[in-house]
């Protein structure tokens, strides 16, 4: 994994996510690649594979996990812009019952 | 597939009717009666994959708009984006994403390291069927 390779999915992920937005994407642009010169510079390549696999999992937020809204004209609600990556999790997992801790409620501090 | 079928079709059609169904030019209000109907293939918005001078200018035009390029006039047909226009590896990351918006297509990784420079973008890119 190259951190060439990264830059380009973080920049796809944040076309992807931040679409029509020139305000959003020009920022993101700008905020990649200030990180990123920061990280190429010789004294700030330590951890490099760290920071590359970092960059390849924000990039895979923002494909799947951000969404844009926009509010409809004269009305309370939003619409949401979910697409082919958007990640649709399920809450299946609520019908199986809490193994062990069921009946014991901690107080919160 | 059905590119390849317009284009055989347009052999077809006399000479002095192709210019109106293939280079987008403007149909003028008395022109678009009857004949050309026939054809529904006009509204079919360019005719095949561009030409290679076509692409080239295209990528340098691109490449004039883009304001990391100190010198302007250094830019041809076969400038290397980093020995000759000063661009940095991040850059022609940059260049390259900006040549695939401009033709519609989608370079992977491994092919657009490879692209350093018009001559081999412009290579690339007349080896896609898919760019327009």
């Amino acid at each position: 994994m190259s951190a060439l390779h990264a830059y380009r999915a973080l920049l796809r992920a944040a076309q992807a996510a931040f679409q029509g937005d020139s305000k959003l994407l020009l920022a993101s642009h700008r905020e990649i690649r200030t990180q990123f010169e920061r990280n190429l510079d010789p004294g700030g390549m330590d951890n490099k594979d760290e920071k590359v696999k970092h960059a390849f999992e924000v990039a895979k937020f923002l494909k799947q996990n951000v969404v844009q809204a926009e509010k409809l004209d004269g009305q309370e609600n939003f619409r949401l812009r979910l697409h082919e990556e958007t990640e649709r999790g399920d809450n299946e997992s609520i019908k199986t019952p809490l193994k062990g801790r069921v009946g014991k409620f901690e107080r919160c501090s | 597939m059905f590119r390849t079928a317009l284009r055989q079709s347009s052999r077809l059609l006399t000479s002095s009717m192709r210019p109106a169904v293939f280079t987008g030019v403007r149909v003028l209000p008395s022109m678009s009666v009857a004949p050309q109907m026939v054809f529904g293939g006009r509204f079919y918005s360019s005719g095949g994959p561009p030409s290679k001078t076509d692409i080239e200018g295209r990528i340098v035009e691109l490449l004039k708009g883009f304001d990391k390029i100190t010198d302007p006039s250094k830019i041809s047909t076969t400038s290397h984006f980093s020995n000759d226009l000063g661009l940095d590896s991040l850059d022609t990351v940059e260049v390259v994403m900006a040549i695939e918006e401009e033709f519609s297509v989608e370079i992977p990784d491994k092919e657009a390291d490879a692209i350093q420079s018009v001559g081999q973008a412009v290579d690339y890119i007349a080896a896609q069927p898919g760019a327009v």
